[in-house]
């Protein structure tokens, strides 16, 4: 009994470490994201009230009036404390504020104190709105996104970048992926068939795959380039120059060939992994039964590579639905723009936080259920062999 | 048949290998020769290797970029800069998916599998969702463009402790219960007997996590704005103004940033085809 | 009583020293050259202000937009920092920026002294909300040695549209007798509605009309259009940069496989350093209808948060007038400010470029919304598209007008 709660005290104490980090930089930012994809989060306007003004020039800037020109009463009449602030502000609130404003600012004390100098100094902007609520002044502390419902998924629909992104991203993940595992089964059953110096090629192979894609990008942007090594080479073929990178209808397609040729060589060390461990007797016996080179890599080869290609195949969906770096680098036209490229505009490019986490969201959905159709369509098509 | 299998490698081979042969090539010419600019996009190029110095691109091949490298941006600042960001992360990972990885091998507590498969469950999360909480807490806390920022929240991938679990799960159990039955503690049967035992997996796990650190290029664009902590992977952009590329020199830090994972790779190249880690290194 | 002396002022100088405000300043480095005449301006600043203000200068290299949007957010931004006049009308809009209509009253800064132009391309809503620091107008560059192997006359200021055209054509050769020509005329940008403007504008055609709607359909904007991808598509002068392997226009015209190219004063010292031997001149743009050419500025702004802000705009005050002076000294670059212009007066090169400003139009779109970046990059995507041959200018324009409004939200 007393071992067993040691045991477990120690197992809390040992995964305690992980289990932290991960709540810390995981757990909680899901639950974060996914209330911001609700909001409309805007990073640009989160110093709204910690910004500072001189009462007196806020005041003055917004009624185009000098102190001693004010007279309170008619001035009050055309007093709008939530355009006031606005124009403090210098951009538009919610409707839930302008309310607050409305209902609980005091106008009156505001335009006496300034009409009799005695509104002076500089303060925060949400100090200064609070000083004159006299309810809610909570709401002005710090910026709140607003909660907007569904709006964000809305708009989503209606966003043509939405689309032609996610379009992008899945043409880059339909096209790569089955080549990639294609040519890296291939360089693997090439690799086993008890050629010399495979050490060689498997290091030739993997060293794209241990190359920074950002180091990559840069080779490829030189090789890519109009007069560059690959439009010279194709010129030997009587094939005219193409500029790769800066065509909207070549980009893509280069940097998908990019994609190919950095991973190829690394999956087909994990299928020659595979195929090293195919008994050889299983070869022999079917070499006896009278079955060709063909017949024995589609009956045999292929079915025990299950699990092989199954890894294969979602590691490179997962990999290829979220490129980044390679896009980073390499595409400049906003219509070849993919999914995890169009996050991270808008997150840090426009500080759009709401919308980017929306689509986050959804782009997690999409991969989820791509991974589990997957992997259902796969071991129906696997056993069917 | 066998002389197809060598033909299909050798093409692969010579495919793999070429883009880096001609960068490196690229990086070795002068800027510029004979009071010209030498032009690296030149048809058919001028390459001569068989004399001293080689003939590159119509001028002799120098390392002189490799220098000029370090005096053009703070390249050495940003070598060190990765150095720090892949060393604390591996560290980082090492405890705690050692630990985390042993507890969910080898110790009972209660809530195991169904804290386990809740961690399982995680891998599935792109890293898009996470990265702007993530980010807003570091701004909150101030860790924006410090090293803290950098490596912290990179301790949480699951997959490490995954693999680890995986490890020590399919260790012997022999030795620790009658380490046990002498009364020997879990400390003690972890630092004694389970450690010491998964060096392959420890070496494997920390150049999984080094290498994926020191090419990392997402983390370190948002977390860094300054200069001088800039990762190598977000100084190459340096070479590449509105008005010029500096290939030459892009391609001499390009090797240079490079050339540490593959001597890396050559030399525990073992270790990653023994434990099986190669599951997942880029996509 | 001499020592009591003494310790008051140590005292008031310790109370001095103690109570400097140091006022930030951010902007993007675009080379080593300006880091330096900038840096020599504010410390020109922080002598006369010695005690009181101290300017830092901070550039910040990278993706400025980004970093600028995430010190904003975070509320650790510059007291001061460039803005592009391309995109700072979305700052302007988020309510980031502090306008400086008071300060330019309480602190007499003379905006008259300024070129309307640009000053009018900071503003948003009625209110200033930056100055401008300096400015870059296109012009045309051309090779001299080029013009004279054909025998032609070099470019001026009475230059039209056919003259440009005429030369183009006969500039256009074929030098090492393939059949196929291997120096142009032109170098153009494929897909930069930026430099295609000028020849809209030329052409008596609008970027937007009054009420900030698209323009581009209107037969002169049209017009304009057609001449520019004609001159790539229907008479062969013109080619892209990357065609003969260059980066930018200014390296296709370096590698002298063009003769003229439509470009901005940072070609000069790109030109000076990289290419010496290129002997080359400077006309300002041709004409149709109208004179017009584009114009790129930049402004000093101060944000919202800035604890500092008098400071701020004091420290701008000088940038703007004898920091100006020093910086576009050191650099090279055109002041924004009339009087600082007086000196180049008969500087033959730097005419051309003074010349535009008048009739220049600011590189910005301007929308309801404030935001532009995404019709711009969707009207280049069509453009290339032009370019290359995929689609008509006519089915170009027509979508462009159709999507335009969705595009500016």
């Amino acid at each position: 009994m007393k071992r067993r709660a040691r045991e477990a005290i120690a197992g809390y104490a040992f995964s305690l470490p992980i289990l932290v980090s991960v709540a810390v930089f995981t757990v909680i930012p899901i639950v974060q994201a996914f209330y911001y994809s609700f909001t409309d989060y805007d990073a640009l306007k989160q110093q709204i009230f910690n910004a500072t003004v001189d009462k007196v020039m806020a005041v003055g800037m917004y009624l185009g009036l000098l102190p001693e020109e004010v007279k309170v009463d008619q001035a009050l009449k055309s007093f709008d404390p939530a355009s006031f602030v606005e124009s403090m502000i210098g951009t538009s609130i919610s409707k839930k504020l302008k309310r607050i404003l409305r209902k609980y600012f005091d106008s009156k004390k505001l335009l006496q104190d300034y009409a009799s100098g005695r509104l002076s100094g500089e303060s925060k902007i949400g100090n200064f709105i609070r000083e004159y609520l006299k309810n809610g002044g909570r709401y002005f502390e710090k910026y709140r996104p607003d909660i907007i419902g569904l709006k964000n998924f809305k708009w989503m629909i209606k966003d043509e970048y939405f689309w032609i992104a996610l379009k992008n991203s899945f043409i880059f993940a339909l096209v790569v992926t089955p080549i990639q595992t294609f040519l890296a089964l291939i360089l693997a059953v090439a690799a086993n068939s008890r050629v010399r110096g495979v050490s060689f090629f498997k290091t030739s192979f993997f060293i794209p795959a241990i190359t920074s894609s950002a180091a990559i990008s840069m080779i490829f942007m030189l090789l890519y380039s109009k007069p560059g090594f690959i439009n010279r080479t194709l010129s030997l073929f009587g094939i005219q120059p193409v500029d790769w990178l800066n065509n909207p209808s070549t980009a893509l397609p280069a940097v998908m060939a990019m994609n190919i040729w950095t991973t190829a060589g690394y999956f087909m060390v994990t299928f020659l992994a595979g195929l090293q461990n195919i008994p050889q007797s299983i070869i022999e016996a079917a070499i006896i039964d009278g079955a060709d080179g063909w017949t024995r890599f589609w009956k045999i080869t292929l079915p025990l590579l299950k699990p092989q290609i199954t890894f294969v195949v979602t590691m490179g969906v997962i990999g290829t639905l979220q490129v980044f770096d390679q896009i980073y680098f390499l595409i400049k036209s906003q219509e070849n723009t993919t999914m995890s490229m169009y996050i991270y505009q808008n997150a840090f490019r426009y500080g759009k936080m709401g919308y980017a986490s929306a689509l986050a969201l959804i782009f997690f959905l999409i991969i989820l259920s791509i991974t589990l159709i997957q992997r259902k369509f796969m071991e129906r098509g696997l056993e069917a062999m | 048949m066998k002389a197809i299998a060598y033909i299909i490698l050798l093409i692969y081979a010579i495919l793999s290998l070429t883009p880096f042969i001609w960068a490196f090539l690229v990086s070795t010419a002068p800027v510029s020769y004979g009071g010209k600019s030498v032009d690296i996009m030149q048809w058919p190029p001028q390459i001569s290797l068989f004399r001293i110095p080689p003939l590159v691109f119509g001028a002799p091949a120098t390392l002189k970029n490799y220098a000029l490298v370090f005096h053009e941006v703070p390249y050495a600042r940003w070598f060190l800069n990765t150095l720090i960001y892949a060393g604390l992360t591996t560290l980082g990972h090492l405890v705690l998916d050692s630990f985390g990885g042993y507890a969910f091998a080898r110790l009972n507590f209660p809530g195991k599998n169904l804290i386990f498969t809740f961690l399982l469950s995680l891998m599935m999360i792109p890293v898009y969702v996470t990265i702007i909480p993530v980010y807003n807490l570091m701004v909150k806390y101030n860790l924006v463009n410090t090293y803290w920022g950098l490596f912290l929240p990179k301790l949480t991938g699951v997959f490490g402790l995954f693999f680890m679990r995986q490890f020590f799960y399919s260790l012997p159990k022999e030795m620790e219960e009658s380490a046990m039955i002498d009364g020997a503690g879990v400390l003690t049967r972890f630092f004694r007997i389970a450690l010491p035992m998964s060096k392959p997996a420890l070496i494997a796990l920390s150049i999984y996590i080094f290498l994926g650190s020191w090419n990392d290029f997402l983390w370190p664009l948002i977390i860094t704005s300054d200069k001088s902590m800039f990762t190598l992977t977000m100084g190459l952009n340096f070479f590449r103004t509105t008005y010029y590329t500096f290939w030459q020199l892009m391609m001499a830090a390009t090797i240079m940033m490079t050339l540490p994972m593959v001597i890396i790779f050559l030399v525990f190249q073992r270790y990653f085809v023994e434990t099986g880690i190669t599951s997942g290194l880029k996509g | 009583m001499r020592s009591k002396v003494f310790l008051t002022v140590i005292l008031l100088v310790a109370a001095l020293t103690f109570s400097e405000v140091v006022v930030r300043l951010g902007g993007w480095p675009s080379s080593p050259v300006e880091q330096q005449a900038l840096q020599a301006a504010v410390d020109e600043f922080n002598k006369e202000h010695a005690g009181q203000i101290k300017i830092v200068y901070e550039p910040i290299p990278g993706n400025y937009r980004v970093k600028l949007t995430a010190m904003l957010s975070a509320g650790n931004a510059p007291d001061i920092f460039y803005l592009d006049v391309n995109w700072a009308e979305e700052f302007f809009s988020k309510g980031v920026i502090e306008p400086l209509d008071f300060y330019i009253k309480m602190y007499k800064l003379d905006l008259n002294d300024f070129y309307p132009n640009l000053l009018n391309a900071f503003k948003y809503k009625g209110h200033i909300y930056g100055l401008p620091k300096d400015f870059s107008t296109l012009v045309l560059f051309y090779n001299k040695k080029m013009f004279d192997e054909v025998g032609l006359p070099y470019p001026n200021s009475s230059w039209t549209w056919f003259d440009l055209l005429y030369a183009a054509t006969k500039l256009t050769r074929d030098t090492n007798g393939d059949g196929k020509p291997d120096v142009w005329g032109l170098a153009l940008y494929p897909n930069a509605l930026n430099r295609v403007i000028p020849f809209i504008l030329q052409a008596g055609g609008e970027v937007v009309k009054e009420d900030l709607s698209t323009a581009l359909g209107e037969e002169e904007a049209i017009e304009g259009m057609k001449f520019y991808f004609d001159l790539h598509n229907r008479w062969n002068v013109a080619i892209a940069p990357s065609d003969v392997g260059a980066g930018w226009l200014g390296d296709a015209f370096g590698k002298q496989k063009v003769a003229m190219v439509m470009s901005g004063p940072w070609m000069l010292g790109f030109l000076k350093e990289n290419f010496p031997e290129v002997d080359f001149g400077v006309a300002e743009l041709p004409h149709l209808k109208k004179r017009a050419t584009m114009v790129y500025t930049v402004c000093y702004a101060i944000p919202k948060t800035s604890k500092h802000k008098k400071e701020a705009f004091i420290a701008m005050k000088f940038l703007l007038g004898k920091g100006m002076k020093i910086f576009t000294e050191k650099l090279g670059v055109l002041p924004s400010r009339k009087s600082l212009a007086e000196k180049d007066k008969n500087d033959s090169i730097k005419k051309a470029f003074y010349a535009g400003v008048k009739y220049a139009y600011p590189w910005k779109i301007p929308t309801p919304s404030g935001i532009s970046s995404k019709a711009i990059d969707e009207i280049n995507t069509r453009f290339l598209k032009v370019w290359n041959g995929e689609m008509t200018l006519d089915q170009a324009v027509k979508e462009i007008i159709e999507n335009y409004n969705s595009w500016v939200r």
